[in-house]
């Protein structure tokens, strides 16, 4: 399977550990053809958050012909799949474009429902009670969890993976999936409000004793670490795929 | 009118720490007392499918059931009325009170009159209308506009409340327990009771099929409203009729699940006649509605039945207070319906939001909110009614997220601001991130650095055949 | 009265130009409600601040309401052929009086398990519903059997009646408010309390004297 990496601009320059983990433990499976789509650059969230549809069709329009070779492009972020999979709507839906918008996979949705990973044969370790925090794109746009709102039987497609790691104790937060206020643009134009969500996050991880703190978007993560550094609190902040290809340590 | 700024508007309430918890943790109890009585019904999301499908079914024949309802409701006795703006509804609700010689008239809760301000256009022409419910009674005295569709005074503290009350109704100032408050308000209103002249009041489902109403309350005081003054008048947006009498089930089981957490609400009344010797009215209300309606994008909002499930789930309008809005609805459904009353002053509201996607999740008739905070986004952008500062940074924006290469610039200029530029640079008010945000410890290099440094060269022996994309992506 | 025909047919002619294209009504199925109906009944009004009393008889519930109800100086109003109050609805033509009622005992034809719901119509209220809204406490009878297991078949019970009556209303427990920091508080405008009497009768109620569907 040829597999088109694409590394959402946040992380190629904020946390690019975020993606090195990623292509790192896509390449230990012997069946994937991983490139990364090195031409490719922003996925046009920012526009369209914003509403501008017209100049996100610009962005969407040089994107199409990087990533319609591939069977199936992955990216290290729930919010960024979304984007394609549910908002590549400002250019014209040609056959290439419904291509990329049915096989973009967040990496976690990849390793659980393409692959369906059982096991994580590398022995990844983290020996650690973990908060796991299921980003709101992820959850409710993509599904990889139940949003607790839904009456639905529960599952958690990340907490499977996280699972799979000795030692890894996945446990939430007491409003488990209330959002953190990242909300892209939101937290720079509303940044009082976004400030108040990150602080109520951050602290409802304190008080429940969690000083390490999980997600597959590390969108959020960034506001809340900026948050929690902010307001002095002990919490240390991780990718998914730092832990499930076993480079981050507790 | 000015462009509302719920962004500073909600700053305020942020920082008034006592009433902005009171306000989250009220309302996020409601949402969990929701997730808690909806757990305990298999079929619940079905019942949110069928709900949704009888309300587009309803809407995309609402010519039809609207006529089967005035036919009924008129041959039930029931005076028939229609308006097409807010004007018009309230001149009909006043010159019918005028008639009457009204001078006592008490309302239960109705959203389409708050819409229409009725009570501003009555009081101008010198008459008065009591708000017979306590969470609108508390705004009325206080002449402030409801911070929720169903707790109209959430964001009230006990000690709040028993200071007005002290002002206006004459009540011991020190006592605030909120049973001694209710108590208050129970004889003040027993007193307009005993000499009520006409009863107003909401409706929640027209019923096409019977010519009735049916009307979700709790305090009694919309059913007292409704059976012993000699006039009721009811007031209703076009979208409230629904086909069946057997339909009321399904919504009346979603209504106040959702809303509260409560099984049902403690009445759940059903006027299908004027009581002997009452007269009874009913205003049907358009106020934009049916152009709604003719929008492929956007007429999903009529599905809405006000239950206020999006704003008890809603993280920023827990904690920027309704208010906040300075909207008759508030909260997501108040984002993505003021647009269409003012789409200058309300411009802003659309991006009072998230995009946490709960309000959707949470909405028993599925009106797809979060889909139509994009529309509106859109809406605005188009037509220029934001900020013009939205345009020059999209523009920058739009120019540096093109390519990988200017992106690559733009990357290193942030991070080589974030690794060279003094703190006190960082955190002032150019950067809004700071104020809430200490800023991200800048990485030694990018993603695309360190695939080049390590994997590029060994991708590229191993690909001659890209030769062509290799060239270009090195201009 | 305003002639608004004009705005009548200006909003008629907007919604007939836009109206979305059709959408077929879908089926609604006649949802139940698990479990014990009478112990659901009884579980649910408790939830809502009512009280519930098993009488194995219509007379033990009869003669506890005798007991019961407070009748130092006050106005009983009964609408009960078997139990007599000071007043009835028939002493209120005019129901702004209705203030001074301190007790009004009524039966109910039809209770909803699912709920803890009464229904009351003007049948049942002497075509005075304000004997049930403006007085002080509340005592519903009700026969066991009138009681069905959830709201979908408490309104297909009533479909077809519920449109002869001025006035039908599920009750629920007596009026509340949460409306002051969303703390409960039981006895708002309406009735402060409300007590359901629920008796077995020996013999199944006789279709057309009380059960819901008889058009009462």
């Amino acid at each position: 399977m040829k597999v088109g990496f694409f590394v959402p601009c946040y992380i190629d320059a904020l946390h690019p550990q975020a993606a090195i983990s990623s292509y790192q433990l896509l390449k230990r499976f012997p069946e994937l053809d991983v490139e990364f789509i090195e031409r490719a650059a922003c996925c046009a969230l920012p526009l369209t958050d914003m509403g501008y549809h017209k100049k996100a069709c610009t962005l969407e329009r040089n994107l199409v012909p990087l990533l319609a070779p591939y069977d199936a492009i992955v990216l290290p972020s729930g919010v960024c799949t979304d984007q394609f999979r549910g908002h590549f709507d400002s250019v014209e839906q040609t056959d290439e474009v419904k291509h990329i918008r049915e096989h973009t996979y967040d990496i976690v949705e990849f390793l659980h429902d393409v692959l369906k990973v059982k096991s994580l044969p590398w022995h990844p370790k983290f020996p650690a009670r973990v908060a796991l925090h299921n980003g709101c794109h992820s959850l409710r746009y993509l599904m990889m969890a139940r949003p607790t709102e839904l009456m639905i039987p529960h599952f958690d497609k990340a907490a499977d993976l996280l699972g799979m790691v000795e030692g890894c104790e996945v446990g939430y937060a007491t409003r488990r999936d209330e959002c953190c206020g990242f909300g892209g643009t939101f937290a720079i134009w509303d940044a009082p409000c976004a400030g108040q969500q990150g602080l109520d996050k951050v602290s409802d991880y304190a008080r429940n004793g969690f000083k390490h703190v999980v997600s597959q978007d590390f969108s959020c993560l960034m506001h809340q670490s900026g948050v929690a550094r902010k307001n002095g609190l002990d919490l240390k902040f991780y990718y998914i795929a730092e832990i499930l290809n076993g480079d981050a340590q507790p | 009118m000015s462009q509302v700024n719920q962004v500073k508007n909600g700053a305020r309430f942020i920082k008034d720490i006592p009433h902005r918890e009171s306000h989250d943790r009220c309302l996020w109890n409601a949402r969990m007392r929701r997730d808690q009585t909806a757990q305990a019904i298999p079929e619940w999301e079905e019942m949110r499918d069928l709900a949704s499908q009888i309300k587009e079914h309803t809407l995309s024949h609402l010519d039809h059931y609207l006529e089967e309802f005035e036919k009924n409701a008129t041959a039930n006795g029931i005076h028939i009325h229609w308006a097409e703006t807010p004007e018009e509804h309230n001149e009909i609700i006043y010159q019918l009170l005028k008639q009457h010689n009204v001078t006592t008239a008490t309302t239960g809760k109705s959203m389409t009159m708050d819409e229409c301000d009725l009570r501003g256009y009555v009081e101008k022409r010198g008459m008065y209308i009591h708000e017979a419910d306590l969470g609108e009674c508390i705004q009325q005295l206080d002449n402030q506009m409801p911070d929720h569709i169903v707790v109209p005074a959430i964001h009230k503290l006990r000690q709040d409340v028993a200071t007005l009350f002290a002002k206006k109704l004459g009540s011991d100032p020190d006592i605030t327990d909120p049973h001694y408050l209710n108590g208050v308000m129970r004889a003040y209103m027993r007193k307009k009771y005993e000499k009520i002249e006409a009863g107003l009041c909401g409706v929640n489902f027209a019923i096409a099929e019977t010519g009735g109403i049916c009307v979700c309350s709790n305090e009694g005081d919309v059913d007292i409203s409704q059976v012993v003054p000699p006039l009721l008048i009811a007031s209703m947006g076009i979208e409230k009729v629904i086909p069946t009498l057997q339909g009321v089930a399904l919504y009346v089981r979603l209504l106040s699940r959702s809303a509260l957490g409560l099984d049902i609400t403690q009445y759940t009344t059903h006027i299908h006649h004027p009581q002997p010797g009452q007269e009874m009215h009913i205003v049907i209300l358009d106020n934009g509605r049916s152009k709604r309606l003719g929008s492929p994008d956007y007429w999903q909002v009529l599905k809405c039945i006000r239950c206020g499930a999006c704003m008890n789930t809603c993280p920023v309008f827990r904690r920027t207070s309704g208010l906040s809005y300075e909207a008759v609805y508030m909260g997501p459904i108040g984002c993505v319906l003021m647009p269409s009353y003012d789409l200058h002053r309300y411009a802003r509201l659309p991006y009072s939001c998230t995009h946490c996607g709960s309000c959707g999740d949470v909405c028993p008739v599925k009106v797809p909110i979060p889909e139509l905070i994009f529309y509106w986004r859109g809406v605005d952008v188009d037509k220029h009614q934001s900020e013009k500062v939205h345009d020059a940074e999209e523009t920058a924006a739009e120019l540096m997220l093109r390519s990988s290469k200017t992106l690559a610039m733009g990357e290193n200029m942030a991070l080589w601001g974030l690794r060279n530029l003094p703190q006190w640079l960082l955190d002032s008010g150019l950067n809004p991130w700071a104020d809430v945000h200490a800023n991200p410890e800048p990485p030694k290099e990018t993603f695309r650095e360190y695939y080049r440094r390590n994997y590029k060269k060994i991708e590229f022996m191993n690909k001659t055949t890209d030769l062509h994309g290799f060239l270009s992506l090195n201009l | 009265m305003i002639d608004t025909s004009k705005a009548r047919s200006a909003i008629f002619e907007r919604i007939r130009a836009g109206k979305p294209a059709a959408v077929e009504a879908p089926t609604v199925p006649l949802y139940g409600w698990p479990g014990d109906k009478v112990e659901n009944f009884i579980k649910q009004l408790e939830a809502f601040d009512g009280r519930a009393q098993r009488f194995d008889s219509r007379a033990d519930a009869i003669a506890w309401l005798e007991k019961n109800v407070d009748w130092r100086n006050k106005r009983v109003c009964s609408q009960l052929p078997d139990f007599k109050g000071t007043v009835s609805a028939a002493d209120y033509p005019d129901p702004h009086k209705c203030t001074d009622i301190s007790a009004t005992v009524v039966e109910s034809h039809l209770g909803v398990g699912e709920m803890g719901s009464l229904y009351l119509t003007d049948a049942e209220l002497g075509g005075v519903p304000a004997i049930a809204l403006l007085c002080l406490d509340l005592f519903v009878l009700i026969n066991e059997a009138d009681i069905v297991d959830g709201l979908h078949t408490a309104y297909a019970a009533v479909k077809d009646t519920m449109r002869e009556q001025p006035y039908a209303c599920f009750f629920s427990g007596p009026s509340a408010t949460a409306d002051i920091e969303a703390v409960h508080v039981t006895g708002a405008q309406g009735a402060t309390s409300l007590t359901a009497l629920i008796y077995s009768a020996p013999q199944p109620p006789q279709r057309g004297s009380s059960h819901p569907d008889s058009g009462c």
